[in-house]
């Protein structure tokens, strides 16, 4: 009961024009339970703040700690997102016709094309 | 799928954007002969191609409208496409265009092909065969595989004298392969004596 009564003393203090009605109220029922009321509602603020980082703790516990340590480096994240798409071997190889050389099948043979092409420009020259 | 499949490609350009494409690549297709750019339009330009000479081959007033039309230079064009061009595919059914694939030009590696004009002066196949001929003749082998049989008959069947032009092509690259050897001869003597 000690213990209750000195906040109240030093909301006294603090709050003299507020208190001296509710003194006088106090002085004139004079019941305990009046005044323990009166007392938690004069604490509330306090009662508040203290109670919610007491919920707070099992969250932060258990979700809001959950969350990366450091920034994903940039060769971390290119070496993630080019997984799986590296180049492919070339298998479609074969022999080109008119000069021997490797070319892809299904494609003309890159040397003779431009051979063929560098006559045709020395032709279009003569002419 | 929504949509469908698509009737043609629309190169990732607006219709007025891809009919101007086009005409400016079949402009110059009929001006060279033979024109190398992407395979997607090389096709799309291809189907633009073959109805113009179907256009050359009527020979009617209509028909040169409509390839007047078409053309962005119609007046250097038009006299080679009613001229030349329908009498080189009076005979040829159809298929007066060839798309071509080679390695890629372009720096995005896009597939990239050759379109040209069948029987022509500027004619890949044709070329590439009388290569291929000589090469096989060379190494003492009279007798041809299957395929480059196939490419023979493409290139000379409806050519005119296509068997004599196919045999001149590939005796000119033997004199060229001499002539060639003569050149780089003297060349290597030459280094030789240092």
């Amino acid at each position: 009961m000690a213990l209750r009564l000195l906040p109240v003393n030093m909301f006294s203090q603090m709050l003299p024009q507020f208190l001296a009605p509710s003194k006088s109220l106090s002085f004139a029922i004079r019941s305990p339970s009046q005044q323990s009321t009166l007392l938690s509602a004069a604490l509330r603020p306090a009662a508040f703040a203290l109670s919610i980082p007491g919920i707070l703790a099992d969250i932060w516990d258990s979700v809001l700690r959950a969350v990366p340590k450091k920034k994903t480096s940039h060769m971390k994240k290119r070496h993630r997102q080019m997984a799986g798409k590296a180049l492919k071997d070339v298998k479609n190889l074969n022999t080109c016709p008119a000069c021997g050389q490797i070319k892809r099948s299904h494609v003309l043979c890159q040397h003779c094309v431009g051979e063929i092409k560098k006559q045709w420009g020395r032709k279009a020259q003569l002419a | 799928m929504a949509g469908g499949a698509a009737k043609y490609r629309h190169l990732s350009r607006k219709p007025s954007h891809r009919q101007a494409l086009l005409r400016n690549l079949v402009t110059s297709l009929f001006k060279h002969e033979s024109i190398t750019t992407t395979w997607a339009k090389a096709k799309e330009a291809q189907r633009l191609a073959e109805k113009l000479i179907t256009l050359g081959k009527k020979n009617t007033e209509a028909s040169r409208k409509r390839a007047l039309s078409t053309f962005y230079t119609p007046h250097d064009i038009l006299p080679k496409l009613f001229g030349p061009l329908r009498e080189r595919y009076a005979e040829r059914p159809g298929g007066y265009t060839r798309v071509l694939r080679v390695e890629p030009k372009k720096d995005d590696q896009a597939a990239s092909a050759i379109l040209e004009l069948v029987d022509g002066p500027k004619d890949m196949r044709f070329a590439l065969t009388a290569r291929t001929v000589a090469r096989r003749r060379e190494q003492g082998l009279e007798t041809l595989n299957e395929l480059t049989l196939m490419n023979v008959k493409k290139v000379t069947q409806f050519r005119k004298d296509g068997v004599e032009a196919l045999e001149k092509e590939i005796s000119k690259l033997k004199i060229g392969k001499e002539r060639g050897e003569k050149k780089g001869g003297p060349k290597g003597a030459a280094e030789g004596e240092e």
